[in-house]
């Protein structure tokens, strides 16, 4: 079995979710904040591609960041390469799967914090930005992990985004989903077996660390 | 009017469990605020400490003024170094005992002396033992103790006890009453003490306050608005009865 498709999806998936985890906390910050205008409506929009066809985002992506678009312009003008149909595209799609999860859970850990612990940071000279990263963030930073550990799975087993906008091309943006639908279709019924309980290892796993790190977190409070 | 007074007028109808209108001076040492259940104590001190805006009225500490409605001038919470002892202490529970107490102390202190600063307040809270301990290890006293430790490590200018000892038993609440008093005579600032039990308020306060439905319906000598000991009953169903009407011991009067 080849295992280049494995580390290729491993790397993509740990980088899209450290990219997810910054965009996520922030968001879903945004969102647990009473003053934001129309948070729920956002919140619909954000968490959206939990439940879209996975061809349907490709689709949407491939608009706004294909070869044609602005911002796959302005990409190539900077760094020579297009974002679609290379690794770039690969991490663009495992984001937006991780994304969601990520904007959720924060969301819900952060809300969950006790107000009075923050009104009690804030009486002790911290403002909003200082009570924020000492109180609420490392209160909140379990249920924000175990959905990082969510998104990471979710990005790990992303198929119909990335083929939609990355290709599957063996060597350079064939990750592991992938492989397994490649080897399916040329009969190689064994390699695809053998990739398929790798994911499925990992995803155990994934899920695993994800409760019991929630559960701790129920703990806590 | 003293530079250490704190003024309060404040009308607050939204945004708050209770209403309030009141027009109060506290001055330095210990006012006790008594009053049943939603008589607007808490909303009191929300509004002293900035948590919670009035809908009019003024909130000045000596000559700084700390809300304005008519200018809209609001000094944010975390600038008005007003130390609040919450009713359920709310202690980080992420951090030990001296990172508690270190929250609140001035930034520009170096780690070093914030932590000795912090050991010496543990001790003076008799404390000590707990410094490197999370709440969740602390008993309901040594987390009074560690609250009343952090709130005084920001020099406040003013301090809120919202019930500190209600949970406690009599022996404790004793101890702790004393210590209170000690901190306070040492610190020379306005200290708002709300309780529901006459007997702590008998205990301590210099002055008193009583509040009824968001309103001031006595204030002043502690012995006129608190009564003779057993003269509480309408107010003071929750407190421990061998708390109350026992002469409390000498050291809890002021020097």
């Amino acid at each position: 079995m080849d295992t280049g498709p494995l580390l290729l999806s491993l790397e993509v998936a740990a980088i899209a979710t450290m990219i997810a985890i910054v965009l996520g906390v922030a968001l879903g910050a945004l969102l647990a904040w009473k003053k934001t205008p129309g948070r729920d409506i956002i919140d619909a929009i954000l968490t959206a591609p939990m439940v879209l066809p996975p061809t349907v985002l490709g689709y949407y992506l491939l608009a706004a960041i294909g070869r044609h678009s602005a911002i796959g312009r302005a990409w190539k003008a900077i760094f020579d390469k297009d974002i679609v149909f290379t690794v770039t595209g690969c991490i663009v799609a495992s984001t937006i799967e991780a994304l969601p999860m990520v904007i959720k859970s924060s969301r819900t850990a952060i809300e969950g914090v006790d107000p009075t612990l923050i009104a009690a940071a804030r009486t002790l000279g911290a403002g909003p930005v200082r009570a924020f990263f000492t109180v609420t963030l490392p209160l909140a930073a379990p249920g924000i992990i175990a959905g990082a550990t969510l998104g990471f799975a979710r990005a790990l087993g992303d198929f119909g985004v990335t083929l939609m906008i990355a290709g599957d091309i063996p060597g350079e943006t064939q990750t592991a989903p992938l492989y397994i639908y490649d080897q399916v279709i040329a009969g190689h019924d064994n390699l695809a077996n053998g990739m398929a309980l790798l994911l499925t290892a990992i995803a155990i796993a994934a899920m695993y660390l994800s409760n019991t790190l929630t559960r701790r977190d129920r703990g806590h409070h | 009017m003293a530079t250490t007074d704190l003024a309060v007028r404040a009308i607050v109808t939204r945004g708050a469990a209770t209403s309030l209108d009141v027009d109060l001076t506290f001055a330095a040492g210990i006012t006790c605020v008594v009053g049943p259940s939603g008589a607007g104590k808490s909303t009191l001190l929300g509004v002293v400490a900035g948590l919670l805006e009035p809908d009019r009225g003024r909130i000045a500490l000596g000559g700084d003024v700390w809300f304005d409605a008519s200018t809209r001038a609001s000094t944010p919470v975390h600038l008005r170094r007003v130390a609040y002892v919450f009713q359920r202490l709310a202690l980080f529970p992420h951090l030990d005992a001296i990172s508690n107490v270190t929250y609140g102390m001035d930034r520009s202190m170096r780690g070093g002396e914030r932590g000795d600063r912090a050991r010496a307040l543990l001790e003076r809270v008799g404390a000590s033992h707990l410094a490197r301990r999370r709440p969740h290890t602390f008993s309901g006293g040594e987390a009074q103790r560690v609250a009343l430790a952090r709130a005084l490590a920001m020099s406040p200018r003013v301090v809120l006890l919202d019930e500190p000892f209600s949970a406690l038993d009599r022996e404790l609440k004793i101890q702790l009453a004393a210590l209170v008093r000690d901190l306070v005579d040492d610190l020379d600032v306005p200290l708002i003490y709300v309780t529901h039990s006459m007997g702590e308020a008998r205990a301590l306060a210099d002055h008193a306050v009583r509040l009824e439905h968001g309103k001031v319906v006595a204030q002043g000598e502690p012995a006129a608005i608190l009564g003779r000991p057993r003269d509480q009953d309408d107010l003071d169903e929750r407190s421990p009865p061998d708390f109350d009407g026992t002469p409390m011991p000498e050291l809890l009067r002021r020097r």
